[in-house]
């Protein structure tokens, strides 16, 4: 059932990583996405991919499921690998066939950008997966509240993510029940060239788009007469707070971090 | 003073063209004068676009009159400074059950009303609890709202009001989109406030047997109160229901024509349970001969 489907992949479990702050893992995740595009030595490639095996088997959650975050990026990987392989010049040639060759450095480099793709794909599979949407955004509310102070209006962009959350699946759903109410009406939605099947969406947008304004109208509505007034003075349900196990992991990602920059100027 | 004061209330829709010049002008009430006392349970009923909403938006100051006055707990609506106190004393839940939730997570999305009143964080978790026990809802509130039926969903909007502690409770049309066990649903939550609790509740429906569960209901057509009274003292007068679009319930229509046949059914009855209790007597007591 459709009606089933939420945001995200959250996979729950009760693992430290899913119960660390979600502000820590945001930071983990940025810092673990600059770590993939710093290592260059084989020493670090092996700290990086020794990290996510750590993290992964920590995390609890089956291995199916980050084999699964990769699918969609499955082509964009392989792509990536041939491009690679086939374009990058060196000076070792390995496989000479016609006016195609294959170099050592060819290879090298396919390697190492399929394996960055891999490793920025899982790890932001190991933020997603062990924490709900609610808490990443909650967890970037609370990150960046000091922007507030140079007015950027990070109340109002959180409630926007938290509103889009609860929207998106009952807008997808009903999404649904409007294409199959239109094939019923022998609405022709599958076949014909990227500009008719782009003409056929019409018939989708338009009542879709009605119903959004119309779903909007409501929501400001419920939100008016339930007090929203704007960040000011607002408390929260769910005070993040920090605890010494985050302390803790705050200390390891930045120990990471520096152990990366030395082996990428010391080795 | 009554908790909510309605004064000759009139408003009109005032919709602009380009130039910013008025265009249409929509009288959408004229003249409304109620009054709700604490603990009342009242119901509006009325046809579609007789005004109900406009009025219902009234009574917490997302309309503002055009003329006459609307008091909600000595506060005048009309005055900026007064909107947010007023929000808080009278609570509103709207038809469409999907479009009035905030939170992905049922209690969080109950908690909505308490952030925004700046509640701390303990108190807050101890109403969020509170409320969703009131309606029934506890054992639900980690998960999504998606999942809920309708009036599971209604019954979550009604808690997310009840945290916020209002003195009264409006409910507009909440269970129009509704299938009757939903509907029924909710009336018991809703009914059940107002007795143990004594909440003020006013009912805004289209629904005749809704209505019929009120102390009081006040008849909306074309933007004026045309009748008001007691469910029974309404309902006698189904003929002229009938002009205002509306329709009494099935036993309340019968029970005045068995009367008027000379069958001494009751006066009050509003539902069907009421009536086949009322016709058992009488069988039990006169027989089945008359
Ligand atoms: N936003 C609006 N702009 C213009 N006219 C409106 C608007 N909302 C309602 N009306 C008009 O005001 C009248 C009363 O509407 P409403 O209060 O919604 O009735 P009800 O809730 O009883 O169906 C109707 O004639 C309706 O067309
Ligand atoms: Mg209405």
């Amino acid at each position: 059932m459709r009606r089933n489907i939420t945001i995200g992949q959250y996979y729950p479990e009760n693992s430290i990583l899913h119960r660390l702050d979600p502000r820590v893992k945001l930071l983990g995740l940025i810092v673990f996405l600059v770590c993939v595009f710093l290592m260059d030595s084989y020493w670090s490639y092996g700290a990086v991919t020794a990290a996510v095996v750590i993290l992964v088997i920590i995390s609890r959650v089956p291995l199916r499921y980050f084999v699964r975050s990769l699918k969609p990026v499955f082509f964009i990987i392989i792509l990536t690998f041939i491009l690679n392989i086939f374009f990058t010049s060196g000076e070792e040639i390995l496989v000479k066939w016609g006016i195609i060759s294959i170099y050592k450095e060819g290879v090298i480099m396919a390697l190492k950008m399929s394996i960055r793709l891999i490793y920025l794909v899982l790890s932001s599979a190991l933020l997603t997966l062990t924490t709900t949407p609610n808490d990443i955004t909650d967890g970037m509310e609370k990150a960046l509240r000091p922007l507030n102070k140079i007015h950027v209006p990070i109340h109002e962009m959180t409630m926007m993510m938290t509103i889009a959350l609860r929207f998106i699946p009952i807008i997808s759903e009903e999404t649904d029940k409007i294409r199959k109410a239109q094939i019923s009406r022998g609405a022709d939605l599958e076949t014909g060239n990227i500009i008719k099947r782009a003409k056929n969406m019409v018939p989708i947008l338009v009542p879709l788009l009605v119903s959004s304004f119309r779903r909007a109208g409501d929501l400001a509505l419920a939100m008016d007469a339930r007090c929203y007034h704007g960040g000011e003075g607002r408390t929260k349900y769910k005070e993040l707070r920090y605890g010494k196990k985050d302390g803790i992991a705050y200390l390891m990602i930045l120990a990471f971090l520096a152990g990366i920059i030395l082996m990428r100027n010391f080795l | 003073m009554s908790l909510v004061e309605v004064k000759d209330l009139f408003y009109e829709y005032r919709e602009r063209d380009e130039n910013g010049e008025v265009d249409i002008v929509t009288t959408a009430l004229e003249g409304v004068s109620v009054n709700v006392e604490k603990g009342d349970f009242i119901a509006i009923i009325g046809s579609n676009g007789s005004g109900k909403s406009t009025f219902a938006k009234h009574l917490n100051a997302i309309l503002k009159p055009t003329g006459g006055t609307v008091i909600v707990r000595s506060l005048d609506t009309s005055l900026e400074e007064n909107t947010l106190e007023i929000r808080k004393t009278a609570g509103m839940v709207f038809q469409n059950p999907d479009n009035q939730i905030i939170g992905s997570i049922i209690e969080e999305d109950v908690a909505f009303g308490l952030e925004n009143l700046g509640v701390p964080t303990d108190e807050m978790k101890k109403r969020v609890k509170e409320s969703l026990k009131t309606v029934g809802m506890w054992e639900y509130a980690s998960g999504s709202p998606n999942r809920l039926s309708g009036g599971q969903k209604q019954r979550v909007a009604i808690a997310g009001i009840v945290a916020m502690k209002p003195e009264v409770m409006i409910l507009d049309e909440s269970t129009a989109m509704l299938d009757p066990r939903g509907r029924k649903e909710v009336l018991d939550a809703v009914e059940e406030l107002n007795k143990e609790e004594g909440m003020t509740v006013i009912l805004i429906t289209h629904y005749m047997d809704e209505a019929a569960r009120a102390h009081k209901i006040f008849v909306l057509h074309e933007g004026q109160v045309k009748m008001s009274g007691t469910p029974e003292e309404v309902f006698k007068r189904h003929k002229e229901l009938k002009e205002y679009k509306l329709k009494v319930p099935v036993a309340a229509e019968l029970a005045v024509r068995l009367r008027e046949k000379g069958i001494p059914v009751r006066e009050g009855i509003t539902n069907d349970d009421e009536l086949v209790q009322e016709i058992s007597r009488i069988r039990s007591e006169h027989g089945t001969g008359i």
